[in-house]
């Protein structure tokens, strides 16, 4: 097999896997379409065949692609099976009506400066060995020990490292705590170097391109779902993928933030139909990408805790929501004052309190104030990271602040949208990470977590956005 | 408009009662008036800003000139056959121009090329420049020494904007000051088979026209992909006059605020003029970062286009590092499984160590600290030492590593630069 043809299916199986369940799962609901299901497939078919690598590393035998790719091709039959057995509800067809030329005219413009961008990145990645410093540094080397030996090698931490006996084969990293991140991205990259037969090809990293497409397919399906109209949803698709920091994340590949934000993004779009139609297979949805998230980094581990905490939060109505948040309050008040310390079996120790957080997996936080407004307002207001993502998100939020009509009917969106900028600002002003802020290092991956739900949630504002009525004459176009 | 009303009550959704083609007619064209008047209303009003906000720093053109009534400064121009060779090598060209044919070899490879004046700085806060032939890997900057600090050499950044002449606001630099005794350029990096043209340096009083271009100049600056490309975006150089994304955001909210009203006015669509004129902006911005996206896929292909794995290797900004990773890979280490210590004296996120370490891979590499961690270490170990480590040598005789008071028997397996590998012979009883 060819590394070009090997690259292409390690792309399209778990696409088409993921595809098939996701068609066959939200078919027994008729509230899909087809953008919908192309892009969580992907992701859904991504995290199976990290799983599936997973679970061949159990059975023993030596790692390779065609074994794990058997086992989800099995298991993309079986989800075609089912719908050929039970086919699925098939959902109303859209009422169509010729668009105005100018809307076509509107998403045709974006779509082609969006094709002009992504062609540009695609070769970029494809002509460029691997470059940004995390990935050559955190991610890529364990994939390529594990692809060197055809087993998960284990990875221990420096000072366990200098213990080891002769016998025993480990290894660790030059950062000093990479050897204990989550390994989802080092399993992708896995992945594709077993499918192209190289460690070092760029092939492995077409996946962050196809991940951005795979986010470009759901923002636009969960909007159009939602009821936006075709060039609004373009509109949104194009805000996200013009940005300067996505798209550099798919040029530049091998971090893992873009992974962490699509996925991030795709359980709240797909909570936001829980919300509002109670469908159990979007919240179903969510649960996977909460377990997939965990996997990519440790923030997705908090963002996951999130995506779970939102499950629960939006389903309420505001009297609930005020009741659940009397005892949350109690409790802020009780970690504020005494704090909370707790030893989780087999975890360790949770500690919380006005001082310090402590979270198993995660990592101990030291509270303190640090001012890092100049850096967050340079990195998102001033430099070219974001376009003017954020000074429109803070208008459309202060906007649905002020009409409560426009707030109701976005809640969920903007639950996630709050709760996901204000854990981000709770980490750079109160705990040590706050140094990456400052030398900007960190800072700009973290908000790229809430890129995506800004865009959402400020295109279904504008989808609620009374128009001004135009005279009847004008409406025929 | 946008609400194509699937949300509420049906499960599928419906194409949306739009506004014609006339109405969104009418619509952009009160976005694009309220689009110009904002812009107009800026581009006056900016420089007014500036002068105020930068007068008690007197570093603004306006404050420049005041400073000094009866000051009537004209443009000091000098052309590139002017200046003198300090460093490297240059021919004269056409029209009193100046080729730089060679880079002198030293820590860096560079040109210096300077030129004696006597101008005072706050006669001229503005530089143009015109030089043609440049590339992205070459690096040029206006240098220039005072009277008052003749032993100091000053410099500012001429970023590539991919235009042949550009402009660039000197008074910015809080050391573009006083007595100006010698200006010139500091060129260095690579010239590619090219011997750029200097055609000419001109020193150019204040004025409103040279701001904006010298804002533009920025806004177009080019800078190819680096280590924290992934972690920040400036866009711009580190001092920056105006960010183009404050400035886009400035443009679009103004015109927001005069599309609303002309909106009501004219009995246009709010939510259509309001949107394009936040769109036009965006995607103005998006263009720039286009351009910028498009010239660093030109010299990507440049360096990577048509090679092998190891030939893009060998052109990427580390090759040195890869070679030696390929020379140890081939000719010294054993098979991967044996342990390796790396020694450097970086500190714990140092780039060639780190670097070196994935190059090496699947070696089985701890990577941390400069001198040998003798209790860890059990016969047969290698140990590579990258670049030279202070105090840390190798006592041929003895067949020693030492450092401090200590000694490690070794067994030295390799040296060329950029290191030298050792395998540890285990203690003596």
């Amino acid at each position: 097999m060819s590394a070009l043809l090997g690259a292409l299916l390690a792309i399209a199986l778990p696409w088409l896997v993921g595809g098939v369940w996701v068609y066959w799962l939200l078919g027994r609901y008729a509230r899909y379409n087809t953008f919908v299901v192309l892009g969580h497939g992907y992701l859904l078919g991504v995290f199976l065949a990290t799983a599936a690598l997973r679970a061949w590393g159990l059975t023993g035998l030596a790692l390779n692609f065609w074994g794990p790719a058997s086992a989800l091709a099995l298991l993309g039959f079986a989800g075609a099976a089912l719908a050929w057995r039970r086919p699925v509800l098939q959902p109303p067809a859209p009422a169509r009506a010729a668009l105005p030329g100018w809307q076509l005219g509107l998403a045709a413009l974006l779509l082609l400066l969006l094709a002009w961008r992504y062609l540009t990145i695609g070769e970029e990645l494809l002509l460029r060995p691997l470059y940004p410093w995390d990935a050559w540094m955190n991610w890529s080397p364990k994939a390529i020990v594990w692809f060197h030996y055809r087993e998960f090698t284990p990875f221990v931490s420096p000072n366990d490292w200098l213990l080891l006996p002769p016998e025993d084969r480990a290894y660790t990293l030059g950062a000093f705590n990479a050897w204990k991140y989550p390994v989802g991205v080092p399993l992708l990259e896995l992945w594709g170097m077993l499918a192209v037969g190289s460690s070092d090809s760029s092939l492995v990293f077409l996946p962050w391109v196809a991940v951005a497409l795979a986010l470009a397919a759901i923002l636009y399906g969960h909007l159009r779902l939602a009821g936006a109209a075709l060039p609004l949803a373009v509109l949104g698709v194009y805000l996200l993928f013009s940005q300067p920091f996505v798209n550099v994340h798919s040029a530049l590949a091998g971090y893992a933030d873009l992974w962490v934000a699509a996925t991030f993004a795709a359980a709240v779009f797909a909570l936001t139909e829980w919300e509002e139609r109670r469908s159990l297979v979007y919240a179903g949805l969510a649960l996977a990408y909460a377990a997939f998230c965990a996997q990519l980094k440790i923030p997705g581990i908090i963002l996951a805790g999130m995506i779970i905490a939102l499950l629960v939060a939006i389903r309420l109505d505001w009297r609930r929501l005020l009741l659940l948040a009397l005892p949350a309050l109690a409790l802020l008040v009780v970690v504020l004052t005494w704090g909370i310390h707790l030893q989780i079996p087999g975890l360790g120790p949770l500690t919380l309190s006005a001082q310090q957080v402590t979270i198993p997996a995660v990592g101990d936080f030291r509270i303190e104030f640090h001012p890092v407004q100049d850096a967050l307002l340079r990195a998102n207001f001033l430099m070219i990271n974001w376009h003017l993502l954020w000074y429109v998100t803070a208008a459309a939020l202060v906007l649905s602040l002020l009409r409560p009509r426009l707030l109701r009917a976005t809640l969920g969106s903007w639950l996630a949208l709050v709760l996901c900028v204000a854990f981000l600002l709770f980490v750079y002003f109160f705990t040590g990470r706050y140094r990456f802020a400052l030398d900007y290092s960190q800072v700009n991956r973290a908000f790229l977590y809430a890129a995506p739900l800004a865009v959402f949630f400020v295109c279904r504002l504008l989808g609620r956005l009374e128009n001004t009525p135009a005279k009847p004459a004008d409406r025929a176009g | 408009m946008f609400n194509g009303g699937g949300s509420q009550g049906s499960t599928a959704p419906t194409e949306p009662t739009a506004i014609g083609n006339l109405a969104f007619a009418r619509a952009a064209l009160v976005a694009l008036l309220a689009l110009a008047i904002s812009a107009a209303v800026l581009l006056s009003l900016y420089p007014r800003l500036l002068e105020r906000s930068g007068a008690a720093l007197d570093t603004t053109p306006g404050a420049a000139v005041d400073a000094r009534p009866g000051t009537a400064a004209t443009p000091w121009a000098i052309n590139g056959a002017d200046l003198i060779v300090r460093m490297g090598g240059a021919e004269p060209g056409a029209g009193d121009s100046l080729h730089v044919t060679r880079l002198e070899e030293g820590v860096d490879s560079r040109a210096i090329l300077t030129r004696r004046v006597a101008l005072d700085a706050r006669d001229y806060p503005y530089l143009e420049f015109d030089i043609r032939g440049r590339n992205l890997a070459s690096y040029y900057y206006f240098i220039w020494r005072t009277a008052d600090d003749p032993d100091t050499v000053h410099h500012i950044a001429l970023p590539f904007s991919g235009e042949n002449s550009s402009v660039r606001l000197l008074a910015q630099d809080p050391t573009w000051r006083g007595s100006v005794i010698e200006v010139g350029l500091d060129i260095y990096g690579e010239l590619r088979d090219v011997s750029p043209q200097i055609r000419r340096l001109t020193l150019l009083p204040a004025a409103n026209a040279s701001l904006w271009q010298s804002i533009w100049a920025e806004w177009r600056a080019q800078r190819t992909w680096t280590q924290r490309s992934a972690h920040q975006l400036p866009g711009t150089p580190t001092e920056t006059v105006l960010s183009p994304v404050l400035g886009a955001a400035a443009w679009a909210g103004l015109a927001l605020l005069l599309a609303l009203l002309l909106a009501r006015l004219v009995r246009a669509s709010l939510i259509a003029s309001a949107l394009l004129c936040l769109l036009l902006p965006w995607i103005a911005l998006d263009l720039l970062w286009q351009v910028k996206l498009s010239n660093q896929l030109e010299e990507t292909r440049l360096l990577f286009s048509g090679k092998s794995r190891a030939e893009k290797h060998l052109a990427d900004i580390d090759s040195e590092l890869y070679s030696y990773a390929q020379h140890l890979h081939s000719e010294v280490l054993p098979p991967p499984g044996a342990k390796v210590h790396l020694l450097n004296e970086e500190g714990r996120r140092g780039y060639r160590r780190l670097k070196l370490q994935y190059y090496l891979l699947p070696h089985n590499i701890f990577n941390f600290g400069k001198h040998p961690i003798r209790e860890s270490l059990r016969e047969g170990d290698y140990l590579i030492v990258l670049d030279e480590v202070p105090g840390l040598r190798f006592d041929r005789g003895r067949g020693e590593l030492r450092w401090g008071d200590q000694a490690l028997p070794v067994v030295r397996v390799d040296r060329r630069a950029p290191g030298s590998v050792y395998r540890y012979r285990g203690e003596t009883p």
